[in-house]
Formats: structure tokens, sequence, C-alpha cells
């Protein structure tokens, strides 16, 4: 075999250039696939390490105040491992950032991971502050910071710099999407350090067996009257968000990196099948000199396998070192994650293997059909079997008038369908993969703007306390205006008594806060006689006008059951809405805890009765920001897509190329100018580029939809909205791309040799 | 004579679509050891079928292929590779060596399947291309490149070199230099080698010792010539 060993490395270096593209379509097929794989694996697996041994917790209890029985209580109940007690305030610093202060008594649950500093100790005094809040904001381990809660001022020595297992992702309300490091952070205190007796509203449960957590949950509502609303740590923001993250990127994962990888491998399929039909007289001189099938066959699948192997190595490493660690960077700077790092785990393996035996056999059974024939047979040039019926079609009706160039084209596509179908499906996935990813970042800037100016119509949302008084509160109202609405814990119960936890949102906004239909046009506010419900909610749990939802606000057992008066759509959040006047019907009573205004409010640091000021400008800045780590990642994904398009175009126009050549020559030889043979080899690669785009286009703009509405986290509703010059900058782009490579590969028509081209084909 | 090539009865029908073409019909055919052997005939006569079929590149749709004793109709096509290998020599019109190996390495590729050939050297020696060993084909004329096909098959040491149209792409002068080698081959190795040419090309026939005349897949006539020509004679 050693001389058919050389045999196949000579005819890899004589087709060079068909074997780079062979090589670098598996290469970035993988690469795209593993790298993507890679972070996302590298996310799940660092957040469940972190997890684990840093013992998150399993449910959450928010009441107003825990007592040392209430504890006790917890503790001795069934499948309870462990419990803590902490006190979590919204308190401030000496310039103005908001910090969610934690003091507590002990730190075995949802344990700190120290990044600098000393381990938690109840006797010490000081702070262990977040760790990107501290980077942000230039603190480092042995300053001394200042900390606000009312008239408690706290000057606390920064004893670590920590992260938390259930502050991954943390933002000051749920209006921001984006976490904003610098003015928003967390604190963890010694209980020791309050000044007054504290009131611990906040229990953290560590349960034995997670599949019995509902008789846990049973039990505290039963024994502990402070209670007000029990959490499974899987329905909290920092873990949902988290995990919303690594649900997206596993649909990426199915979607970009298997496009990818299909596009490279049908390009990869043609390429390899025409390299070996193209040694067919070379296999039947192999035949008739004696050599064994097997021997051919398995000299035919070393030029797919080594190179493949090869590729997909090479993919594998730079999928981890180079996607996997840029996409889980990203991810990291927005998570509070410590050790974050790709992983790549046997499904990457598993593929890249599946890749190398795909070519193995694709090379295998195309060997294997030639080898089937008699050598006699072998040694003839196979003639493309072509329907005369088809190719007459080219001499009929409207194909009369056509033009030389253009009727050869056309026969030539008749006379070799596959090589055209797979150059269309590669340039058509292309073309879907640059919509796709420039329609989502259309998509995203038009939900900001559905958002911030179409729903939210104000420029100022003030949080009021929730312990505000009557007289600060009309105060507020007195100047700036009474436009508020309260947000409500609930859960909803359905028929089969299954509870799940979501909220209300209750209006008495005017049109300050807006409601808008499918269509994204403004509607009526809900009328006094019912609840609204976000689409995509209606959607999931099959409700339909007039059906009834029964829920129960958290700390108040009382049931509500009420009736679906209408729909509206909402990108950020999917649950019910309702009239303050609504319910006030139920005989609930009506707290706002958001009020807005328009007043100018760029100078006011400081509101009596108010928690937080929030800038229209600044959650926009938050989406925005969420949008800019996005758009990193899909700038990456139109880089990939372009390449890897500029590869499959190269390569199926060489294919073409190659295989027209003897017909170039031979046009040569009857006088045919070089332009002329040129504008016949551009125009049919223009076709495909075209007909593709055609095909491209909607369906970009069905996976983007696709996309949004399946890879993004649940509370969200997206869909695709791509604006017309996306679609055009998209066609351009996939034409330009076609046109520059086929222009390149036509400058070879200038320099094929007559004489040897016409005897080659012999 | 001792019978190196017996057919019995052979018919080769290729199917074009719906018809049906004979190519071979229904021959009978005895070809002694040691001797050179021209198959003669017009395009498409069905020389060239016979060779294949003789050569095991081929099955026969119906009789029998004898060779040395062997009926090789039956064979699988394992057993006709390995028939291949270790009995026949071929050497094509074009050439057919292997444009990425260099010369030597063309020669050398036998001993994948070959159990005793003889050695690349002494093979590339006879044909002259000894000083060309490390050259590629393209690098070669047409008939040092027929050389080479001849080196290859003769390195194989076999029973039966059968030849295709070996010098219809060659000049009259290169021609019969390749004549000369295969004249070469028939006479060494005491006579136990048998050349089988088959040519369009009639002045060839007068240097063999038999020749067979084919037309449309049938035996038209065979003539033993008690003295063939000096290849030197002939000229075309």
């Amino acid at each position: 075999m050693k001389r058919l060993n050389i045999k196949m490395l000579r005819d890899i270096k004589k087709n060079l250039s068909q074997f780079i593209t062979i090589f670098l379509m598996v290469m970035i097929g993988v690469m795209a696939y593993s790298g993507i794989e890679s972070y996302m694996d590298g996310m799940t697996e660092t957040a469940e390490k972190f997890y684990s041994e840093n013992n998150l917790q399993d449910l959450n209890v928010a009441g107003a105040n825990f007592t040392n029985k209430d504890l006790d209580l917890i503790k001795n109940i069934e499948n309870v491992k462990d419990a803590e007690r902490k006190l979590s305030i919204t308190g401030t610093t000496d310039n103005d950032k908001t910090l969610l202060l934690n003091f507590i008594e002990s730190n075995n649950i949802s344990k700190f991971y120290i990044i600098e500093g000393e381990q938690f100790d109840k006797s010490k005094s000081g702070v262990w502050l977040d760790n990107f809040y501290a980077i942000e904001n230039n603190i480092k381990v042995g300053d001394t910071i200042l900390v606000k809660y009312e008239n408690m001022e706290l000057h606390e020595k920064v004893l670590g710099l920590i992260n938390v297992p259930d502050h991954l992702y943390d933002v000051r309300d749920e209006s921001e999407l984006y976490p904003n490091r610098k003015e928003f952070g967390f604190a963890y205190l010694s209980v020791n350090e309050i000044s007054f007796q504290p009131i611990f509203n906040n229990v953290m449960i560590d349960v034995e067996d997670n599949n019995k957590i509902d008789d846990v949950k049973i039990a505290i509502e039963d024994k502990i009257e402070n209670a007000k609303a029990i959490i499974n740590i899987e329905d909290t923001a920092s873990y949902v968000t988290y995990q919303g993250e690594i649900d997206e990127g596993k649909t990426y994962v199915g979607v970009f990196s298997g496009l990818f990888l299909f596009i490279a491998m049908l390009s990869v399929i043609t390429t390899m099948t025409r390299v070996v039909k193209n040694q067919r007289v070379q296999i039947g001189t192999l035949k008739a000199l004696g050599f064994s099938d097997r021997k051919i066959i398995l000299h035919y699948i070393g030029y797919g396998f080594w190179i493949s192997i090869l590729a997909s190595i090479i993919g594998l490493i730079l999928g981890y070192y180079f996607i996997g660690n840029i996409f889980l960077g990203l991810e990291m700077a927005f998570f509070e994650i410590p050790n974050g790092h790709p992983v790549l785990n046997s499904q990457c393996y598993i593929v890249a293997v599946c890749v190398v035996l795909i070519v193995s056999l694709i090379t295998y059974i195309t060997g294997r059909k030639i080898l089937k024939e008699n050598p006699a047979e072998t040694l003839r040039n196979k003639i493309p079997n072509v329907k005369a019926k088809s190719i007459n079609i080219t001499t009929k009706g409207i194909f009369k008038k056509l033009s030389f160039s253009s009727t050869w084209n056309l026969r030539d596509i008749i006379r070799n369908k596959m090589r055209t179908f797979m150059g269309i499906a590669g340039v058509v996935g292309c073309c879907m993969l640059i919509v796709c990813a420039l329609g989502m970042l259309d998509s995203m800037n038009f939900f900001v703007k559905l958002q911030f100016e179409t729903i939210y119509n104000f420029d100022y949302k003030l949080n009021i306390k929730e312990n505000i008084s009557e007289v600060d509160l009309d105060n507020l109202y007195k100047e700036y205006g009474i436009m508020t609405s309260e947000s409500l814990g609930i859960e909803i119960k359905d028929s089969e008594g299954k509870r799940e936890s979501n909220n209300i949102f209750v209006t008495d906004a005017e049109n300050y806060v807006r409601f808008v239909d499918r269509s994204n046009n403004i509607i009526e506010k809900p009328t006094d006689d019912g609840i609204f419900v976000t689409y995509k909610l209606a959607e999931t749990k099959g409700y339909k006008i007039g059906d009834e939802v029964t829920w129960h606000i958290y700390g108040d057992n009382t049931y509500y059951t009420s009736k679906i008066i209408g729909f509206n759509k909402d990108p950020q959040n999917q649950n019910l809405s309702a009239t303050k006047k609504y319910i006030e019907s139920l005989g609930l009573e009506y707290k706002p805890n958001a009020l807005y205004t328009n007043k100018d409010l760029s100078n006011v640091k400081d509101i009596n009765g108010i928690d937080t000021i929030q800038n229209i400008e600044s959650l926009k800045d938050g989406m925005t920001g969420m949008l800019s780590m996005m758009k990193t990642m899909l700038i990456l994904i139109i880089g990939v897509a372009v390449l890897l398009g500029s590869v499959i175009i190269y390569n199926l126009g060489i294919l073409s190329y190659t295989e027209k050549q003897y017909q170039f020559a031979t046009l040569k030889v009857l006088g045919f100018k070089n332009k002329k043979i040129k504008n016949i080899f551009i125009k049919q690669n223009n076709w495909i580029a075209v007909i593709s785009i055609i095909i491209g286009l909607p369906l970009g703009n069905f996976l983007t939809d696709w996309l949004f509405k399946t890879a993004i986290e649940e509370h969200y509703d997206f869909g695709a909205n791509i604006l017309p010059q996306t679609y055009i900058i998209s066609a351009i782009g996939t034409f330009i791309v076609s046109y520059v490579v086929s222009r390149f590969l036509a400058r070879k028509i200038k320099n094929i040799d007559m004489v040897s081209s016409l005897k080659g084909n012999e | 004579m001792e019978k190196i090539v017996e057919l019995q009865k052979v018919s080769k029908v290729y199917k074009i679509g719906e018809n049906e073409f004979k190519a071979i019909d229904n021959i009978d055919l005895s070809l002694n050891k040691g001797e050179m052997i021209v198959i003669l005939g017009p395009s498409g006569a069905g020389k060239s079928t016979l060779l294949n079929l003789i050569g095991g590149m081929d099955t026969p749709t119906k009789g029998n292929v004898i060779i040395d004793g062997e009926n090789i109709s039956n064979y699988n096509q394992n057993k006709l590779s390995d028939y291949r290998a270790e009995n026949v020599g071929f050497i094509f019109q074009f050439y057919n060596i292997l444009p990425s190996l260099t010369v030597k390495e063309n020669v050398d590729i036998v001993k994948d399947i070959v159990k005793n050939p003889i050695s690349t050297e002494e093979a590339l020696k006879g044909v002259g291309l000894l000083k060309h060993s490390k050259k590629f084909p393209n690098q070669l004329s047409g008939g040092e490149q027929q050389r080479v096909s001849i080196a290859r098959a003769v390195a194989k040491n076999p029973k039966l070199l059968l030849c295709d149209e070996p010098t219809g792409a060659l000049d009259s002068k290169t021609g019969v230099e390749v004549l000369k080698l295969l004249r070469k081959q028939c006479d060494g190795n005491n006579g136990a080698n048998t050349v089988i040419i088959v040519t369009h090309n009639s002045l060839i026939a007068d240097i063999a010792d038999t020749v067979v005349h084919v037309k449309n897949g049938k035996i038209e006539e065979i003539i033993h010539n008690q003295n063939p020509k000096q290849i030197d004679e002939v000229v075309w």
C-alpha cells in the first residue's frame, strides 16, 4: 500500500485547492459545532459545579419576620437538610449606588466563592462584596465603604470579594434586563453588624430529596405563619436567566452549528464524490493491474478519511479554544460565576467522528459504485446519463431564443443536476444564516423600540418603597402625578391543582404604560371586569377569551377566579394584567409600587419614599447592553457564514470549472475569446446565486422567527421583524461573495492550455 | 503446442438502453503459449472485448474462457483480481499509468500485488527508461509513457501480456520500438510468455506468429505465420 499512499498524497497535492476546501469546510463545520456546544456545555458544567460545591439552596422562603422558632421548625421538617435565615434589604452607598444588603448568621447554604480575601465569619466586622461590583467601582479588599439603609449608616471594611451561587445574575428590578454592575451589586455582612433588631425576611432551605420538595413547601405553608412566598430556586431570576441562556444556546447549537455542519457536509460530499469519480480511469487501471477491490476502496477511503480526520481534530481544537472561549467569555462577563471554561463533551467527539465516517462512507459508496463495474467498463470515460427529454426542453419554446451562453449553461445544469443542487443548497444556507444573524439584530432593535417607546410611555419610573406612609405617597402624587402600577407575585393554579409562579401587573397608569396587540398596535387598556393575559402565556396554557384563571397572591391564601377579557403582547414578561378597579372589585387593596412621570428628574438623586429612580434611557441602555453581547456573537456567526459560503462557492466553482475545462478548451480552439468564455462561466454561478438568494431570503426570515419563538427564554415574546434593508444587504452580500469568487476562478480560463486540456480528457 | 487460451462458444452481449448489442458472437478460439498473437479487425469488430475477456477484465455472457487450463468464466471479482494480478500484464493505447507516481513508482506498484515480480530496475532497464525513473509521466513523451506501461506489465512477470492498440497513439518509429519490446518479452523466459496484441493496423499483423481476424464479433480467419517479418521491416 506504500505506493498507493504516495499516490494519494500526490493526488491530494495535485488537487490541493479542492482538498483544502474540503478540509476547510469540515474544519469550519466541526469548529462551529464544537465551539457553540463547548461553550454551552461549559456554561452548564460551570454552573452545576458552582451550585453543587457552594451548596445552592433548593427553596427560598420570603416572609415578614422569621424567628428562631420558625427556623427550628423549618429545620425539623422532614426532608429538610439545612436552613439559614437572612435579612435582605436594598441599601445605598455614599455615591448613590444601590447594594442588595444581606445580613446573615452563617454561610453554609449558598456559600461564598472567595475571589480574594477571607472566609465568612459571623464574628468579623466588615463586608463581603460582589466581585463584579467591586471591579466596576474599583474597590479592593481592605478598602472601607459606606452602606446606608434608611437612617442606618455602616462604615465597613471590605473583607472579601465574592461570587455567590444565587447571584449569578442580578438586576435592580424586573424592568432592567442587563445587569448594571457599576450601579447595582450585592453585599453580605454578619448579622452582628446591624444596629437594630434584625428582622429576617428570607430563609434559604437545602433539601435532602428534590423529588419531595412539594411536601416541604406544603409543610412550611402549614407550620410557618410568617412564610409569604415559597419559591423553588429554579423559579428565581438568577437561576432562570442563566438556565434560559443555556436553553437558548442549545437551540443555537441545533440550528446554527447544525446548519453549518449540514451545509459543509453537503459540499464535502459533492466534492468527494467528484474527486473519486474523476479517478475512474485510474480505478480501472488498478483493477486491470490486479489490485483487489478491497485494496482500491481502502485507498480511496483514505482520501476522505485523512483529510476529514485532520480537519475534525483542528476543528475541535479551534472550536474549543476560539469559538468556545470567546462565547463563554462573553457570557461570563454577563453572569457572575467563577471558573467558567468551555467543555468538549462526548457529543462533540461523536459528531467529529460521524463527520469523518460520513465523508469516508460517501467515498466508499462512490468508489464501490465504480468498482462494481467491470474493469473494462471502468477504463472508459463515463458520459453523464442525461435523459434526452430534459435536454430537449432547451430546444423548444422560449428556450429557442436564448443566447448560446444561456443555452450552454442551461444544458450544463441539466447534465449536472446534483452539482447544481448542492451549489444552491450551500448558498441558500449561507444566505439564510446572514439574514438570520442580521435579522436577529433587527428584531431585537425592534423590540427595544416596542418596549421603550410604544409600551413604556414615560421618562422616569420611581420604585416606591414597600413601607411608604400615606403622607409620603400623597406627596409623591402631588409632585409627580398619579400614574402608578403595582406588580404582585402570584401563583396560578390550573384545573389539576398544579401551581405555578407568575405575577400580575395592576395598572392605574393610563397611557403611561400601554398595551399592544399581536401586530404591535396600541390597544385599549383592560376594562374593569377581568384580566388580560399575554399572548405567549395564553398560547402556552391554552387560554381563550372567556376562560377563567385561578390565582392567589403570595402571602395570602385567598384564591381568586378571574375571567380573561383580552390578550396583550409583552416582549419581556408573560403575565396577567388588570386594572386597579378590577383588583379592588375583588376586595384587594391597591398598593402601588411604581410611579411613572415625565418630569425632568435628571438632577434628582433622592426622593422620599422612593427606592430607586429609573430613567427610561438607562432602562433602554440595559437592553442595548444585552444586545451588544448578542451582537458580538452574531457578528462571529455572520463571519463564519460568509467564510463558509465563500469556501462552498469557491469549491463548487472549482468543481464546475474542472469539469468544464475540456469544453472551455474546445471553445478556445474554436476561437472563442477568453472574455466570452469567462462570461459563460460566471453566468451559471450568477444564476445559482440569484436562485439561492430568492430561496434563502424567506427561509432566513422563517429561521429567525422560529429561533425567536423557540430559543428565547419562556418569558420573552419576540418574533422576526426584519428590515427591508437587511434583505437587500444579505442579497447583495451573498451575490457579491458569489460574484467575486466566480471572477477569481474565471481568471484561470486564460491559462487553459488547449493541447494538454484536450489530451487530458483522453 | 501447449494451449494458453481457449475460448469455447463465448458470447458477450451488451445492453444499451433497451437494445442488445452482440460484441462477441459464439466464438471458439485456441491460442498457443509463447507466441506473439495479433487480433486484427476494424473498429467495433469486438477485438477489445475479446482481449478483456481473456484478461479477466470482463466476463462472458455465455461460454467458457479457459486460461492455462483454468476456466475463469465463473470467477467472482476477487478471484478475477487475483487472476489478473498473477497472470496478466495489460498495455493500453493511452498507457494508463498513474499520473501522480514517478516512473519507478509506477513499476514498483506491482510489488503490492504480485508475489514474485521481477526487479523494477530490470524492468526499466529492459525498456530503456532507467535514467528516467524519477520522472513523472507528464515529463515523458507518448512513447516513453508506453514503455513505462510495458515495464509495469513486464515487472509482473505475467503469463499473458495483453496489449490493446499499444501503438495506436504513437508514431511509426516509436511504435516499432514498442513492438520490439513486446517481441523481446515474448521471446524471453524460455518461450513461456505469450503476447496478444489487439490492433486495427494490418501492417503489424506481419510480425505475429498467429493472426486472428475478427469481424462483427466473429472469428473470420486465423493465420499462422511460418516466417513472421522482422519488426524493423514494418513501417506505417
